[in-house]
């Protein structure tokens, strides 16, 4: 007590836990963002002067074009100024950064569109693929990983954990060439090429959807495989070393039904590392759909990205590199507030 | 007597088949295969066409732009002749030919220096406004402007110093010099003076503002097809203008299928979702020999002005090279059968020269490719590069200087590191030593303009003009052109002048011969193989020309293309006997 007669002692979590919780969380929120800030703008900056340093131009690449005209020393300059790559890298850094404050990417060196219509073009097949994907493995993902913990030894647990390792050892690609050559063209069960069909305009909301769907199936498999793959034997890892944990033995011992346990106890705990490794494998499901994409001709963010660094259309790769940072930082930044809302140890550290 | 009858059934048989034989052995050019119902010339009678068919053309990438002015890639050049009607056309023998659906005349005056052309009545663009001379006059000036990027177009317009419209009809061009290449001057592309004049008032690149981006990507064209779809990365639809005044096409519907992989472009043709696409030699080889492919379609082999060769810098710092004999000796050890055989699987022809023959007076017999490593060896120790007993490799000078150079490759490309592997196994015999640097395209393309290199694998598709081969062998190329290797040589150059303002066709071969004479001589570049053009096509497609572009860059094109009404059975011998042609 002071002589004023207020209570001046500094508060503890005991005197307001809710409110001390929000702010907790909040102060964490705000510690992720200022951290991601400085992280976005390296992976920016380094870009930029990645592909402005390296070797070669757009203007050199694309100098020539069809047939036997074009190529010469004044149409090489003459480009250069066009690119706007004349101007010193810093410069050239300091308009980049200009037009994109004002939320303009400027315009593609391949074909003059804005750069912002091209990517959102290219965008939502990617994202609705990846997500819908991620969505479909975590369905697949933890039954099957929870099955084979809780018969951990037993046949189907051991022919779980094969069948994940000889999927996990195919590489995409080559189980990308099977389908297209087995289920695309032998049975020709699924398109393989593209994201819709050529009536796809004509076609009323129902069967569009459809359409778009059996355009995901066989690119949607072979991301899905390694995913479920990789996933399934982590996952049922941890929920086994959860269910030796004591306050399971307990919750066991207290009577508790096994079906109570699973669902209350051991599968919450089980899946919150599993928010931190799923921050992880969507950056890495991006960008390794690439392949995927030029192979299954799927006009995705993958292919645009590889289809410009070829061209070197830098407005494009940057625009492409801002918006990965945005989607990998957003997804990182999602799941450790998940993951701190989760677990308090995690914002208390 | 139904015995007998079998025997003389039998007998006829045997005999069709060796006529057969022997009339293919006669021919002297290889199995003329069924596959030929692919070159039948579309038919006078409409009702034989199939007009509401839809044709599927496979698209390595996407175009940069549909504004002709603009256009500068093979995969623009696609669209060219479909979505544009143009004065002047190149034929199936990439010969400049009046296209008669636009021209009513066109007449050159007896100096060369100033050409009339009268353009037909009624014709209109794809909105229905007249085109007219005034048209033609717009896009020469675009193409001049400097603001305006037309890398492609302002080739050869440069040389029209002047371009009138005299009424809506009739257009007069003045030449800068009277020069046999002037026809080629006028070939430039049109657009309309109505849709782009507003918007270069704001946008004089024509490319800048979204106006004419949206007017580049929808354009309103001339030609018999107009843009219905775009649909990113994945498709173009062309569909038929009903209203174009010239022969109208068959398909009823174009659709551009966008398929970067090859190998994922012929599973596409195979499953019928492609009914046409180029083939990568190992493809045309190996992989399509199957029924499967057979069920589907046929392969096409033909003739194409596209030599590979190595060129050798000539006037930089690596002093072996410089000499004229050691570049005989390095063409002299060229094993090009065995990359003929073992690279391109026997599908490319030798190369003869840098000339197609038409361009020139040369003996189309005559081999300019001969390998003779004893040969070279003489060559290189004439030039006093002497075989060390030290190591083996050649040195000049007591040591000082080794006998060696770096050959630059394009990445990416399948068959260059194993034309310089047999290359590098023969010059090991000879004592030069071969290293090899694979550098992506756009590096390649800096390291040549700065004549930063030893020598370079590359591959060069001759002009439909002589001419356009001076951008390559003349001295004003050296800073301002594709002469990357530095060549110089005065009576070349002076040749290159006087075939350029040689009208008579007779004296110009002969001077394009004796250039050709001078260069092999010199041996700036030595070429390897001729590259011919390798094709699918579906069953069903019919009226196909093959140009020495391939059958996609030249007049008719694809316009000519067309595909019965009464699906056709697909013959047995199609199926299983000879599933490929040689163009005729």
């Amino acid at each position: 007590m002071t002589s004023c007669g207020l209570d001046c002692r500094t508060p503890t979590p005991h005197d307001n836990p809710l409110q001390h919780r929000q702010n907790g969380v909040w102060h964490y929120l705000l510690k992720r963002i200022l951290l991601t800030i400085p992280t976005f703008v390296g992976i920016v900056l380094l870009t930029f002067v990645v592909i402005h340093l390296a070797p070669g131009s757009p203007a050199t690449g694309t100098v020539g074009g069809f047939g036997e005209s074009g190529v010469s020393a004044a149409n090489h300059d003459r480009l250069r100024e066009h690119f706007e790559l004349d101007a010193p890298v810093t410069k050239r850094f300091g308009r980049w950064i200009m037009r994109v404050a004002c939320f303009d990417f400027g315009q593609s060196f391949a074909d003059g569109q804005p750069v912002s219509k091209r990517i959102i073009e290219r965008v939502y097949p990617t994202l609705i693929l990846t997500f819908s994907i991620i969505v479909i493995a975590l369905l697949i993902v933890i039954p099957v990983a929870a099955y084979a913990a809780l018969n951990a030894g037993g046949f189907v647990d051991k022919v779980i954990l094969g069948a994940c390792v000889g999927l996990y050892a195919i590489p995409p690609y080559v189980f990308g060439m099977l389908l297209i050559l087995v289920v695309g063209v032998a049975l020709d069960w699924f398109p393989f090429s593209g994201l819709t069909s050529e009536d796809h305009a004509q076609m009323n909301g129902w069967q569009r959807l459809v359409d778009l769907i059996n355009h995901s199936v066989l690119i949607g498999a072979c991301i899905l495989y390694p995913l479920v793959a990789y996933l399934v034997p982590f996952v049922r890892a941890t929920m086994l070393a959860v269910l030796k944990e004591d306050f399971v033995r307990a919750a066991f011992a207290r009577g508790l039904s096994r079906r109570r346990v699973i669902f209350r106890h051991v599968l919450p705990n089980t899946l919150r590392p599993l928010l931190t490794v799923m921050g992880l494998i969507v950056p890495a499901v991006l960008g390794g759909s690439v392949v995927l994409e030029v192979m299954f001709s799927w006009p995705g963010m993958g292919r645009l990205l590889y289809e410009s660094i070829l061209q070197r259309d830098y407005p494009v790769i940057m625009g492409m590199t801002v918006l990965s940072a945005v989607i990998v930082l957003g997804v990182t930044l999602i799941v450790d507030v998940l993951y701190a809302l989760a677990d308090p140890r995690v914002r208390y550290a | 007597m139904c015995s007998a009858r079998k025997r003389m059934k039998s007998k006829l048989r045997i005999m069709h088949v060796v006529g057969v034989l022997l009339a293919v052995v006669d021919s002297g050019i290889g199995p003329v295969s069924a596959a030929d119902h692919v070159f039948e010339p579309i038919p006078a009678n409409r009702s034989m066409i199939d007009e509401g068919a839809t044709l599927r053309c496979r698209l390595r990438s996407e175009p940069s732009s549909f504004n002709p002015v603009l256009m500068f890639t093979a995969i623009d050049a696609q669209f060219d002749y479909l979505l544009w009607d143009r004065p002047f056309v190149l034929d199936e023998n990439l010969k400049w030919s009046i296209n008669s659906a636009v021209v009513e005349s066109f007449e050159c005056s007896d100096d060369h220096r100033e050409a009339t052309l009268v353009l037909k009545s009624g014709l209109r663009w794809q909105d229905d406004t007249p085109l007219t001379a005034a048209d033609i006059v717009f896009s020469w000036q675009r193409i001049l402007d400097d603001q305006v990027l037309a890398r492609k177009a302002r080739h050869g317009t440069e040389q029209v110093s002047k371009c009138e419209a005299v009424n809506p009809q009739r257009v007069r061009f003045i030449f800068k010099e009277a020069l046999a290449t002037n026809q080629w001057s006028v070939d430039f592309p049109i657009v309309p003076k109505h849709i782009y004049e507003p918007l270069c008032t704001s946008d004089p690149t024509m490319q800048r503002s979204d106006a004419s981006v949206r007017a580049n990507r929808q354009p309103i064209g001339s030609g018999p097809y107009r843009v219905t779809e775009w649909a990113s990365g994945e498709r173009i639809v062309l569909s038929r203008w009903e209203g174009y005044s010239g022969p109208k096409p068959a398909f009823a519907k174009i659709i551009f299928k966008v398929i970067p992989d090859n190998n994922a472009a012929l599973l596409a043709f195979e499953a019928g979702d492609i009914d046409e696409m180029s083939l990568a030699p190992r493809q045309f080889a190996e992989d399509t020999s199957g029924k499967q492919f057979a069920d589907r379609g046929v392969k096409i082999r033909g003739k194409q002005w596209t030599n590979y060769y190595i060129g050798w810098n000539v006037a930089g710092s690596k002093a072996f090279l410089s000499d004229t004999r050691v570049r005989k000796a390095l063409g002299l050890s060229v094993n090009r059968p065995l990359i003929r055989k073992r690279v391109f699987h026997g599908l490319f022809s030798e190369s003869r020269g840098i000339f197609p023959e038409s361009f020139t007076a040369r003996d189309a017999n005559e081999s300019t490719s001969v390998f003779d490593i004893a040969g070279a060896a003489k060559l290189l120790d004439d030039a006093g590069w002497k075989v060390s007993d030290d190591d083996g490799w050649r040195y000049r000078d007591g040591g000082k200087e080794k006998a060696g150079f770096v050959l630059n490759l394009v990445a990416g490309s399948q068959t260059s590191p194993r034309v310089a592997d047999i290359l590098r196994a023969d010059l090991r015999k000879l004592g030069v030593e071969m290293t090899t640097q694979t550098l992506e395209w756009s590096v390649f393309n800096e390291r040549n303009l700065a004549h930063q290199f030893d020598a370079y694998l590359s591959a060069w598709t001759c002009g439909p003009d002589p001419d356009e081969a001076r951008n390559l062998f003349h001295s004003n190329a050296v800073e301002n052109g594709r002469n990357y290797v530095g060549y110089l040589n005065p009576e070349v150059d002076a040749l290159f002048d006087r075939g350029v303002r040689e009208t008579d066709p007779a004296k110009r071969a002969q001077i394009y011969h004796k250039i050709e004479q001078l260069i092999l001589t010199d041996e700036p570049y030595t070429f390897l193989v001729e590259a011919p053009t390798l094709w699918a096509f579906g069953h069903r497609v019919r009226g196909v020309t093959l140009s020495p572009r391939g059958p996609l860059h030249a007049f008719p094109g694809v316009r000519g293309w067309w595909t019965p009404r009464i699906p056709q059975p697909i013959d047995d011998e199609l199926r299983t006997g000879l599933p490929h042609t040689d163009a005729p």
